[in-house]
């Protein structure tokens, strides 16, 4: 990759555009430009903070909530930046011990030389930390000539909610990075693939190459001020940390991290993932009313633009999504002639009235070639609790009639590609065989 | 409504304002005639073993240390509050062990405040809950039992400050509540350069004391739902009448003056109040004789010109009312300009730049005869690695022209997630130690290891049951200066600081020492020697323990 692209651009697209750009290149002057002199984070010797070993670290990769930063209504932040890998898997079949040991030192060398998120401290301002993700697709244990009981292939997967199998993506894993430091990012990549020859002072005498190869490399951007810099639509708040607007993750739209750990089975401890890159309409999104309108489909009826803000930056931890307002959908369907995303959402929960996916990526899109797409990336016990959720968002799922576009979000979104992963336990996540 | 104020209690405050301006200089002249300010974390060895318990919190959390001699028996005590439930440590000579004289809570509080509100010289406990009743526990000669005041049920208190706003001898409340993070954002939050006489936090209360119960009082002016993160209630209108302070987030501070009445006026302060105000300490800290007002807020020096503009934006984008907000001004000191009215001069006293702030101190930590300043700091992150002032508690002393800011990591205090904050003299040896109540960490204590051997004097003036009088004027006259004190409750930010008096005296030898009760009551106690703690009574001067000296000191 070279560095000519980032010549000429703007310093506020600057970041981004290398995270996106990828590369050795990219990395040294993201470095440079991110980590100046005074802005560096004591290091103990790196640019970066320092880690640890892994046995201090959570049991299961996906429980990132304790090292997220939270905001002062206590809701977890994801970071900034995202990089999120298809990888081919090019090892052996099966994968033999010495590649096991290998992947399992690449990852806990990284462990190592830079710190788990925000490292737990629970009021972190930025995450200068790295948290990371790897997981499997039924792809890979097919070629391993096994099934796993809570995946689905990708093609039933986007059957199963009514969309094209033609957009399953052919990976056999992801790996996430994700941080707040777009060059950490960037430096994780690099050193699991050999191109440098450590990160942060600490030298990867093991690497992913030759297990796995980098077939998609999405990249993505979320947080406050980000988005409206990164998407040309002008309608978009200045302040809104995603594109259509409003804020996301409350802590009663999001099951706790024990609720979407798999219990039994050979995968006890980790959980299954959804990615996805989906497109969204924002010009017609913007366009179909004002903000009450944007209000109302996206939460429910009920809510009030005037109460929970222009990106619902009002509301404290929860959505004030209630069992009224699914009570209440028919009502509304008849009333309004609209029906909120949010509300849907909510009548599928579970006897607690808690949400089955928990989401970990809405970042936008900073490697698609056109506006605006998005990275989708939630975690559930089973990939039945997406499709479960998925479905409650189409509008033949619901005995009303309600327009399309008046029926929550899901008629400006378009999926583009779409998986579905195992998770491995931290100890497990090393080529993993039934 | 409150009763009215009597004559005779007018009369006596007119005359304390007369003796204040006739005075010599209060301040102890700003020279460094005291020790080297440092402190030595000992917490470990003393036992006081407690850790903040933020559990994925909202808000600030509910890390707060407060202080009282509970079992009167001369050594101050310590309540710990922010952990899976409150605990009581007995200091027992210097050392700290958990009590069992507090009933045991298996849950959480937001708060707490110690007061006598039966008047029988034993500091009681009210234990402010998240939503619920409050906690009132009647300390029975040092061992609490549940009571019955009547104060109700709260939402989001973050104290309560005791004073007897009415004057008939019987210690009355101002309880100050927030908004809750969990459930709704600050008004003042979307309306960053204004300040809201319509906010959406929860009320503040005033509960009369009516012998036996408090009783809440609808009418005396008591309005705005704010986000109240610290009050105090104490005379700052030089009138004898407690006022009360309240520092609110994302709005302005707001001044209550007790109009002798029974009802308070309402003084929106504006100007540099409006923003995140974050606590609230009273002390001359102008050196004019009268009390300021020194109130911690946010204050980052984040610029462009010293960091790339990628870091700037990621500094920006995490924390983006912390730094170009209209509220992010810094700390204010409010200068007492005698009627009621404040002048911030933070800037020219040298104490406007503090990072995060949260709760105060200013006290003698030297014994020159001046307070320094101390206060908590929220560990944001370190903006310069090379001088990562800002995730330390941040400390001043006081000099002749205002204060000199210290580097805290060079005086023994560590990088801390700073909340409450007190300061205390928990081993009686003459010198103001420091309990700092960590968010999501262990508290700490740090010992004062002041090496001088300057003398000083503590002191606490009582009614005539043996507690605390609070709104007695304590003035403490050397050859060379006078130093004037008003008791109050010492309320702050999820703190509540010692009820003991301290002054350095810097070399003055023996003093003199006059108290003013809030009944009118005086007496005036002649060569009191140095390096003592009395108990100052109507009916005279008692030496409670005595000092080490010379190089015994430290």
């Amino acid at each position: 990759m070279s560095s000519d692209r980032l010549r000429g651009i703007s310093r506020r697209d600057f970041v981004r555009s290398a995270v996106a750009i990828g590369g050795t290149a990219a990395l040294a002057a993201c470095m440079d430009r991110e980590l100046d002199e005074g802005g560096e984070t004591d290091t103990g010797g790196g640019r970066f903070p320092s880690g640890t070993d892994t046995a201090s670290l959570p049991d299961g990769q996906h429980e990132w909530n304790e090292y997220l930063v939270h905001g002062a209504h206590g809701n977890t932040s994801l970071p900034q930046h995202q990089v999120i890998l298809g990888l081919s898997y090019v090892g052996s079949v099966p994968p033999t011990t010495a590649e096991r040991e290998q992947v399992e030192e690449a990852l806990s060398t990284l462990e190592a030389a830079v710190r788990w998120g925000t490292g737990g401290d629970p009021s972190a301002a930025i995450n200068d930390g790295l948290l990371t993700m790897l997981g499997y697709t039924s792809r890979y244990f097919d070629r391993l000539g096994s099934s796993v009981e809570q995946l689905a292939s990708p093609e039933s997967l986007l059957e199963s909610v009514g969309e094209d199998p033609e957009h399953a993506d052919e990976f056999d894993a992801v790996l996430f990075l994700t941080s707040d430091l777009g060059s950490l990012t960037i430096g994780a990549e690099e050193a699991l693939w050999g191109e440098i020859d450590g990160l942060n002072g600490v030298a990867f005498d093991a690497t992913l190459s030759g297990i796995f190869e980098r077939t998609t490399r999405r990249t993505g951007v979320v947080g406050q001020g980000l988005v409206a810099d990164e998407v040309e639509q002008d309608d978009v708040p200045d302040d809104a940390p995603l594109s259509m607007g409003f804020r996301s993750g409350f802590k009663d739209s999001q099951p706790s991290e024990a609720a979407v750990t798999i219990d039994t089975g050979p995968f006890a401890g980790g959980t299954t993932a959804a990615v996805g890159r989906l497109h969204i309409d924002l010009d017609r999104w913007y366009d179909s009313g004002d903000l009450e309108d944007r209000t109302e489909k996206m939460f429910c009826p009920a809510h009030d633009p005037e109460e929970i803000g222009e990106t619902a930056d009002k509301l404290g931890s929860e959505s004030s999504i209630t069992e009224t307002d699914v009570d209440r959908m028919t009502e509304d369907a008849d009333r309004h002639a609209r029906v909120g995303h949010s509300q849907k959402l909510a009548s599928i929960r579970d006897d607690s009235f808690d949400p089955l996916i928990l989401r970990r990526s809405e970042g936008v899109a900073t490697d698609a070639p056109e506006p605006v797409d998005f990275n989708f990336t939630s975690i559930q016990r089973d990939i039945e609790d997406f499709v479960t959720t998925r479905r409650a968002m189409e509008p033949e799922e619901y005995d009303f009639d309600v327009d399309d576009d008046e029926h929550g979000i899901v008629d400006y979104l378009e999926t583009k590609g779409r998986t579905a992963l195992v998770v491995p336990a931290r100890e497990d996540r090393a080529l993993p065989t039934l | 409504m409150i009763d009215r104020r009597t004559l005779a209690v007018t009369v006596v405050a007119l005359l304390t304002v007369t003796a204040g301006c006739t005075s010599i200089a209060e301040m102890g002249g700003g020279g460094d005639t005291g020790g080297e300010i440092g402190f030595e974390d000992v917490t470990g060895e003393v036992g006081l073993n407690y850790s903040d318990d933020v559990a994925g919190g909202a808000g600030n959390g509910n890390a707060g240390v407060y202080v009282a001699d509970v079992d009167n028996d001369g050594w101050d005590d310590v309540l710990a509050v922010g952990g899976e439930r409150p605990v009581l440590f007995e200091n027992t000579g210097g050392e700290f062990s958990r009590s069992g004289a507090l009933p045991e809570y298996d849950r959480q509080f937001k708060s707490a405040t110690f007061v006598d509100y039966d008047d029988d010289g034993w500091k009681d406990l009210l234990l402010l809950p998240r939503g619920g009743g409050v906690v009132a526990l009647h300390n029975d000669e040092g061992s609490f039992e549940p009571d019955d005041m009547g104060l109700g049920n709260v939402t989001h208190p973050l104290g309560a400050a005791p004073a007897d706003f009415d004057g008939d001898g019987r210690v009355d409340l101002f309880l100050y509540q927030s908004g809750d993070w969990l459930e709704k954002t600050p008004a003042g939050k979307s309306a960053l350069n204004e300040t809201l006489a319509s906010d959406n936090g929860y009320p503040n209360y005033l509960y009369r004391n009516v012998g036996g119960e408090f009783e809440r009082v609808e009418d005396a002016g008591i309005e705005g739902d704010r986000w109240s993160l610290a009050a105090t209630a104490t005379d700052l209108t030089d009138d004898g009448r407690p006022d009360i302070y309240v520092a609110n987030d994302f709005n302005t501070d707001v001044l209550y003056v007790n109009e002798g009445d029974g009802t308070f006026s309402q003084r929106r302060l504006e100007g540099p109040t409006a923003r995140n105000g974050m606590s609230v300490e009273v002390a001359d800290l102008s050196g004019d004789r009268r009390r300021d007002v020194f109130v911690t807020n946010i204050e980052l020096p984040i610029s462009r010109d010293n960091m790339s503009e990628e870091r700037y934006e990621l500094l920006e984008r995490m924390s983006t009312f912390a730094f170009h907000s209209g509220r992010t001004k810094g700390n204010t000191v409010m200068v007492n300009q005698g009627n009621g009215t404040f002048e911030d001069r933070a800037e020219s006293l040298g104490v406007q730049t503090g990072g995060w702030g949260w709760a105060a101190t200013a006290t003698d930590f030297d014994n020159d005869g001046d307070r320094d300043l101390m206060h908590a700091t929220q560990n944001v992150f370190r903006l310069n690695p090379d001088d990562p002032r800002y995730t330390f508690p941040m400390l001043w002393e006081r000099t002749d022209g205002g204060f000199e800011n210290l580097a805290a990591d060079e005086r023994g205090l560590p990088e801390t997630d700073g909340r409450g904050l007190v300061a205390l003299d928990f081993d009686n040896d003459g010198d103001q130690d420091v309990i700092s109540a960590a968010y999501g960490d262990r508290f700490a204590v740090y010992e004062n290891t002041v090496t001088s051997d300057t003398d000083r004097l503590q002191f606490r003036a009582v009614d005539e049951t043996g507690g605390t009088a609070l709104g007695a004027t304590v003035t403490v006259s050397g050859e060379d200066s006078t130093q004037r004190i008003v008791q109050y409750s010492e309320t702050d930010y999820l703190s509540q600081e010692s009820q003991v008096g301290h002054v350095g005296l810097a070399g003055e030898g023996n003093v003199t020492i006059t108290v003013t009760w809030p009944d009118g009551t005086e007496r005036t106690f002649d060569d009191v020697a140095p390096n003592q703690r009395v108990r100052l009574s109507p009916d005279g001067i008692e030496t409670v323990t005595t000092f080490p000296t010379g190089d015994q000191t430290g």
